[in-house]
């Protein structure tokens, strides 16, 4: 069994030869640029330019050579796209902060010291206050692709592995208003003046929509699997209302999952972060395929009861190991019990794809990552 | 539905201009500013239990808190210098290093709807940055810190002993909350409070503030 067809097996809910694996490259199963530094020294070797993939979140594309060595089943292409003008995009620096704004008009900032991530510092339209004030925004235009940019994709289908899409239009439907709004105020208005949001929310699937399609055109056939972020858990239960998710989100989510899988044979993911075992069912209904990164760590996300009512449904693509405690925090040997705790709990009848439950941070101990690694590796044969 | 009833139930619904209108005519009937303030407070305390128990969520507590901040506005001017205006005072932060802010300021609307004056130090704030805080504010005895980041964990502890070895520590009580906090971290830090969310933190900050009464 090759990697791609070991993925599928899983994605179709049954067991192939072992558990497949996702360190490197799945949406939200990254390495952060420190921590893949450490890696690097780790297996000794050397790498130069690192390319970053996510400016927020500065994680990386892993080389080929570093997810040989760790047998990880998935690719993530480098998508080239071709970026249209944008009147928003910019990036600058003082003496303390590096800063860039995108083409949502979102600006970011990181501190030069000791900084890991970029965070979101200011938005365009944080002090509209209606319908009329909002139209101001320019929309991005989805990018395009390059017809000559296919070699990438090819050789990692040719090679036997699985791909991923990680590159979306904005951020879910739930979550791309804090980029043009700012966080509180976009929540503020679903809750007192959704009329503002439903107009923003349904643009977007059709950008979205637009987008996929000009993925297609270039890459169309070689795609395994697409992933959508929206973030509708927090620790303890989801952000906003299961009532609003079901009413207002999930239905733009069923249309796009409808787009894309009248276009390609795809399988689609989800990534959610936080405690949604409230709507599981509602995204297993709008037509997900896939669960990411599976935080077993919130509320009701326990993953004997995930697996017992959503396994048959649903593919796990995470869960591997709590990176808010265990992974950074814990001993070796706790790293190694709650591993094997985990694989028991997720891996009978297929359906899941190990990983860690979100991108490796920085301050993950090197032995705890490989504590990790060697014991998926004595575990994850069927 | 009496004024009162009126303004609480505008303060649920989100609608600060109407509360500010009601709040004015409340006052011009010749309620006591004083007994609006409470009721208002009372009001914004069944917002937050029923945050907590899962009848409502982020958005409408927002809006509420929001709501409540408008009324505030128009009241506080009527009730400065009366005994009991203010619980006291909440000096509240992101950790050194830490940049996020959408929980530290729910805790803070629900702090101050609960009738505290609220101290907000905004995000990465260095352990100096709380004693001078504190020490500008020696009346205030209840601090929280927020962190998000498991990078920035370390940096809670390296505040309270910032506070211990300025000699500030035990003046104030601190409480500490986000996304990766436990009461266990907590515990182990040495802090005094945990909640789990904004509207638990609000009563938490009552509770500490009474302890050291």
């Amino acid at each position: 069994m090759n990697s791609r067809e070991r993925v599928l097996c899983t994605l179709n809910h049954k067991e192939p030869d072992r558990i497949p694996l996702d360190l490197g490259s799945g949406h939200c199963c990254k390495f952060t640029k420190y921590f893949y530094v450490k890696l690097l020294d780790y297996f000794g070797i050397k790498e130069d330019n690192l390319e970053i993939c996510s400016l927020p979140y500065q994680v990386v594309y892993a080389s080929d050579k570093v997810l040989d060595l760790l047998k990880g089943d998935v690719r993530n292409p480098r998508l080239k796209p071709i970026r249209p003008p944008n009147p928003y995009s910019k990036k600058w620096e003082d003496e303390e902060s590096y800063y860039a704004r995108n083409e949502w008009g979102t600006l970011y900032r990181m501190p030069k010291q000791h900084a890991l991530y970029f965070d979101l510092y200011d938005t365009v339209l944080k002090n509209s206050e209606s319908l009329e004030e909002d139209q101001k925004f320019v929309w991005p235009v989805p990018e395009k692709f390059d017809r000559n940019d296919r070699k990438e994709m090819e050789d990692y289908r040719n090679a036997g592995f699985a791909t991923m899409i990680t590159e979306v239009f904005g951020n879910g439907f739930l979550q791309t208003g804090p980029l043009v709004w700012g966080f509180e105020n976009w929540l503020a208005m679903l809750a007192a003046e959704p009329e503002r949001c439903i107009p923003f929310m349904e643009k977007l699937l059709e950008k979205k929509i637009e987008y996929y399609d000009n993925i297609f055109a270039v890459y169309g056939g070689l795609i395994d699997t697409t992933a959508e972020p929206d973030d509708f858990g927090t620790q303890r239960g989801t952000f906003v209302s299961p009532k609003l998710i079901r009413e207002m989100m999930l239905p733009l989510h069923k249309k796009l999952n409808a787009h894309i899988k009248s276009k390609q044979a795809i399988k689609t993911m989800l990534h959610t972060c936080g405690s949604v075992y409230a709507i599981l069912p509602d995204i297993i209904e709008a037509g997900y395929d896939i669960l990411n990164p599976v935080q077993i760590a919130a509320a009701n996300m326990e993953p004997e009861r995930l697996k017992k009512e959503f396994g048959k449904d649903i593919v796990f693509w995470g869960g591997g190991i709590n990176t808010q405690a265990t992974l950074p925090n814990g001993t070796p040997q706790q790293v190694r019990d709650e591993t094997k705790r985990l694989i028991d709990a997720f891996a009978p009848g297929g359906g899941f794809v190990f990983s860690t439950v979100h991108n490796v941070q920085d301050d993950v101990p090197i032995e705890n990552f490989m504590a990790m690694w060697e014991t998926f590796q004595d575990n994850c044969k069927y | 539905m009496s004024k009162m009833l009126e303004i609480g139930a505008a303060i649920e619904a989100g609608k600060g201009k109407n509360v500010q209108d009601l709040i004015q005519a409340a006052i011009g009937e010749g309620m006591k500013p004083m007994d609006v303030l409470q009721g208002m407070i009372d009001a914004m305390g069944a917002v937050g239990e029923k945050f907590r128990t899962g009848e409502i969520y982020v958005p409408e507590m927002l809006i509420a808190a929001r709501a409540m901040k408008k009324g505030l506005e128009v009241l506080r001017p009527l009730v400065v210098g009366e005994s009991g205006a203010t619980v006291g005072k909440f000096i509240v932060g992101t950790v050194a290093g830490d940049l996020h802010d959408i929980g530290k300021n729910l805790v803070a609307m629900m702090v101050e709807s609960q009738g505290f004056d609220v101290i907000d130090l905004g995000v990465d704030v260095k352990a100096e940055k709380f004693v001078e805080a504190i020490k500008a504010n020696p009346d205030c005895r209840v601090i929280g810190i927020s962190v998000l980041l498991t990078t920035t964990m370390p940096a809670v502890k390296d505040t309270l002993s910032a506070l211990a070895a300025a000699g500030v520590r035990n003046q104030v009580k601190v409480m500490v909350g986000g996304a990766p906090v436990t009461q266990a971290f907590v515990d182990n830090i040495g802090a005094d409070g945990f909640a789990a969310d904004a509207a638990t933190a609000a009563g938490k900050a009552k509770e500490l503030n009474k302890r050291l009464n």
